[in-house]
């Protein structure tokens, strides 16, 4: 019960920076200079054809004005319509953002399959030929950049063994499946090698704290001290971690859409930065920052799951 | 036991969430709502998909491919010729689903007909008479009347928010039976034949229009080109299957036409060399040389009407300074900038209409070479005997601009003129350029129609964009324009157009670097691709043997 009072709470207190998250989309894009009418018609458009669609889309209108019926929209759940795709932002978002988050999940999942057993068996075997293998394996993971990789895996498994596609989301259960592999290993690359560092780490500072040899003193099997002792206690830190990564990845996602061809919701952000397409790049705002603030509630609630400590 | 359960479940929880993503990226992919596609159209689809005596024998005969995959940088936002954004994306997808009374031939020299089968011109220019030819239908199988020509050309002509309505500015009336087009215009327009062949100068269906309105008509258009559009996922691709009602018998010879979306220019050629694709459109000029090399592919340059120009603001110091200016087109060598950019495609420009114009160039005007040291003397005799600081400001993010601008530093240097290079994301160039607060940038240009007006009149033509972005106002200039897009007498249109090019030369104020082909790159089962110097791919011979 304290917990959902907790959650409560938060969510409550999330309204306040909604609202100032909400000025920031708003107008941090209109201080840029650019004209989306004129980025709209191209450079061969006459003066009359620009005040013409700045008059259609209600650019001519005051920011305040302006802002207020963005709002009012926010409320209704209404975006309003794209400057650009002349089609309502709702449609655009729900149309990519579900490969966004595919790309998200599976890379994260991929990351926490790879690093919770390296990291763990290199922290336990702390100096030894895994954990120096794995030290430099992590290194060059962080310092490859994605762009490289993505390119060299698609050369390697989409022109020389030719099983897996080149780009492109595929149709299907399992042409979706085969087309985000590649990305999303080359998305989980770094994020992998962050946490399989944090949890060897975290790891190699556990064993040698005093209960769990007290653990062990009392009896306790190898596998109840690795999995509730040890590991359940080099999660949190993890926890934190994995919760900036995934925020990162959701957010930071356009190169990896661009090398796949993927049509997720960065390619479609910076298109919108580009062209001005105010409403699209509010919306996207509005809604990363609601997604970040509940990864982070959901991260805060799972402290005190692993930790039972931490009490809210 | 217990422990391994629990994380058994956890695991399955992890799978089954997996699951539902993906059956959303699914559901997200494969029918999002804005790629709505008119009943219409799915109808004639189907007619189109069971086979019709349009499409060639031979696809049917099994020895060609039903479909061919078209990979480009950018989705097209509109299909409506007329809609307030278009750009090259929307314009190679529109020429394939709209036609015009003419067309530019594909070596860009002339004009042929098109829905039209021949005209007249009455003899004071004013009047042009269009003899259609008979029982032409839109993609459902209605037939165009005179009326759908009226509504069209007058569309173009009166929708504000359209960029291009400026190419119908000079109709007046149009008058139109189902056999034939009267267009009078408000007075002698020399180019208006050669208007008439740009995209937005297209029959559309004005019943059909009323029925789907604006929205429905910029997603699913009717129009009576090769192909009509099927589908349409927006930033992804957009398919198009083959018009049955199509006028031109055996064409067109691929039922179905895909423009898949893949910016990376990379990914796009790889997709080439897997077979994911068929032909790359705009492959990037650095990366001619991979693709020519590669023996799998076919790699095709073609004649383009393309330059880059070198904008100098004459509103601002130094180059309010005639001397300035002209001293400056000898620090830029022109022969290294295309050698590097465009390697062996790439030839130096010396007029500002691209030459691939033929008779409507001047070939005779010579473009300076590279000589620092006279551009230092001129320099000098201007008063800046110490050299020239100025900023070039530049989009980022373009390769080709960001290699131009490096160049160009260097080679000016020697001459004296030390350069800045200031890179702005493109919107915020342009709103530099465009109210004149930069001092020198570089833009591109690439002609619509056959005839010099389009870039003559944007240099020169204060009124459309302050001199192409450089302030010049020469009003001399700008009335020997207006004389030759009124001069009716072809010969005298020439010599204008040639003494325009040696005038825009003389003040200095647009200086043209180089031009460059269309790059594209294909499978070795392609035919029929070709590419006019307007950027007009025609899709209707496009061929794939299996």
């Amino acid at each position: 019960m304290r917990q959902f009072n907790y959650i409560f709470k938060r969510m409550i207190q999330m309204i306040p920076v909604l609202f100032v998250i909400s000025l920031i989309a708003f107008f941090i894009i209109r201080l840029v200079p650019g004209d989306p009418a004129r980025l709209m018609l191209g450079e061969k458009a006459t003066n009359d054809a620009v005040a013409a669609i700045r008059l259609k889309y209600g650019l001519d209108r005051p920011l305040p004005i302006q802002y207020l019926k963005f709002m009012r929209g926010v409320l209704h759940f209404d975006f309003g319509n794209s400057l650009k795709f002349q089609v309502p932002v709702w449609n655009l978002i729900v149309s990519r953002l579900p490969v966004t988050l595919a790309l998200t999940f599976l890379s994260t999942a991929i990351s926490l399959l790879i690093s919770i057993p390296v990291g763990y068996y290199s922290g336990t075997h702390k100096g030894g030929f895994f954990d120096r293998l794995s030290n430099i394996w992590n290194l060059t993971a962080i310092a490859m950049p994605t762009f490289w990789i993505g390119l060299m895996l698609l050369i390697f498994f989409g022109i020389v063994l030719k099983i897996l596609p080149v780009g492109g989301i595929g149709g299907g259960f399992w042409g979706h499946l085969k087309s985000f592999i590649l990305p999303a290993f080359t998305q989980s690359l770094m994020t992998s090698a962050l946490l399989t560092r944090n949890i060897r780490n975290a790891v190699v500072d556990i064993i040698s704290q005093d209960f769990v040899d007290f653990a062990r003193s009392k009896g306790i099997s190898e596998g109840e001290i690795k999995n509730k002792h040890i590991l359940k206690n080099a999660m949190i830190s993890t926890v934190t971690l994995l919760s900036m990564r995934m925020a990162y990845m959701l957010g930071g996602s356009i190169i990896i859409e661009s090398i796949f061809a993927l049509p997720g919701i960065g390619k479609l952000t910076i298109d919108a930065i580009f062209a001005r397409d105010y409403t699209v790049v509010q919306a996207v705002v509005f809604i990363f920052a609601i997604v970040v603030m509940v990864i982070n509630l959901i991260t805060d609630v799972l402290y005190s799951i692993l930790d039972p400590r931490v009490k809210y | 036991m217990k422990k391994k359960f629990v994380t058994g479940k956890k695991v399955m929880t992890l799978l089954l969430s997996a699951v539902m993503i993906f059956s959303m990226t699914a559901c997200g992919s494969e029918a999002p709502a804005e790629a709505a596609v008119d009943e219409g159209s799915t109808e004639a689809t189907k007619e189109a998909e069971a086979g019709t005596e349009n499409v060639s024998g031979e696809a049917a005969a099994g020895e060609m491919a039903d479909s061919i995959t078209i990979v480009r940088t950018a989705d097209a936002a509109y299909l409506d010729p007329n809609a307030e954004s278009i750009g090259g994306a929307e314009v190679m997808v529109m020429q394939q689903i709209y036609e015009g009374l003419v067309k530019s031939s594909l070596d860009g020299q002339s004009i042929e007909p098109c829905l039209a089968s021949d005209w007249t011109i009455s003899e004071d220019g004013l009047t042009y008479t269009f003899h259609l030819v008979p029982d032409i239908k839109f993609s459902d199988g209605t037939p165009v009347t005179g009326e759908d020509w009226e509504w069209s050309l007058l569309r173009a002509r009166d929708t504000e928010t359209s960029a291009y309505a400026f190419i119908a500015e000079a109709i007046d009336t149009v008058e139109a039976t189902d056999s034939q087009v009267v267009i009078t215009l408000k007075q002698p327009w020399a180019p208006f034949l050669a208007d008439l062949c740009n995209f937005n100068m297209v029959v559309g269906c004005k019943a059909y229009y009323d029925k789907v309105g604006a929205e429905g008509y910029n997603k699913a258009p009717l129009g009576t080109g090769p192909y009509m559009a099927a589908e349409w996922v927006k930033d992804d691709h957009i398919t198009l299957e083959a018009n049955p009602y199509y006028h031109e018998a055996g064409y067109p010879k691929t039922k179905q036409i895909v423009f898949s979306v893949v910016t990376d220019d990379n990914t796009r050629l790889m997709q080439l060399q897997a077979g994911q694709a068929d032909i790359v459109s705009e492959v990037p000029l650095s990366m001619a040389p991979v693709a020519e090399k590669d023996e799998n592919l076919n790699f095709q340059m073609f004649d383009s009407t393309q330059q880059r120009y070198f904008i100098l603001n004459t509103t601002k110091a130094p180059f309010d300074d005639i001397k300035v200016r002209q001293a400056f087109e000898y620090a830029v060598n022109k022969e290294e900038l295309a050698q590097v950019i465009a390697g062996e495609y790439g030839k130096p420009a010396a007029s500002i209409v691209s030459d691939t114009q033929g008779k409507w160039c001047d070939t005779d005007l010579q473009s300076a070479a590279y000589d620092p040291e006279k551009a230092k003397e001129m320099l000098a005799d201007a008063g800046y005997s110490d050299g020239i600081d100025f900023t070039l400001t530049i989009r980022s993010g373009s390769d080709i601009y960001e290699q131009m601008a490096t160049l160009i530093q260097s080679e000016a240097k020697e001459a004296g003129f030390n350069i800045t290079i200031e890179k702005l994301e493109s919107a915020a160039v342009s709103e530099k350029y465009e109210n004149l607060e930069h001092q020198a940038t570089i833009l591109m240009w690439i002609d619509d129609i056959v005839d010099p007006s389009g870039v003559c009149g944007w240099t020169v033509d204060y009124d459309q964009c302050n001199g192409w972005y450089t302030g010049l106002n020469d009003t001399a200039l700008d009335d020997l324009n207006t004389q030759a897009c009124s001069e009716l007498d072809e010969t005298k249109r020439i010599e204008m157009y040639h003494d325009i090019q040696q005038k825009v030369h003389e003040n200095a104020n647009v200086l043209p670097l180089f031009s460059n082909g269309f790059a594209y790159a294909s499978g070795k089962n392609i035919e029929g691709l070709y590419v006019s110097p307007f950027s007009v791919l025609d899709c209707k011979e496009l061929v794939k043997t299996k």
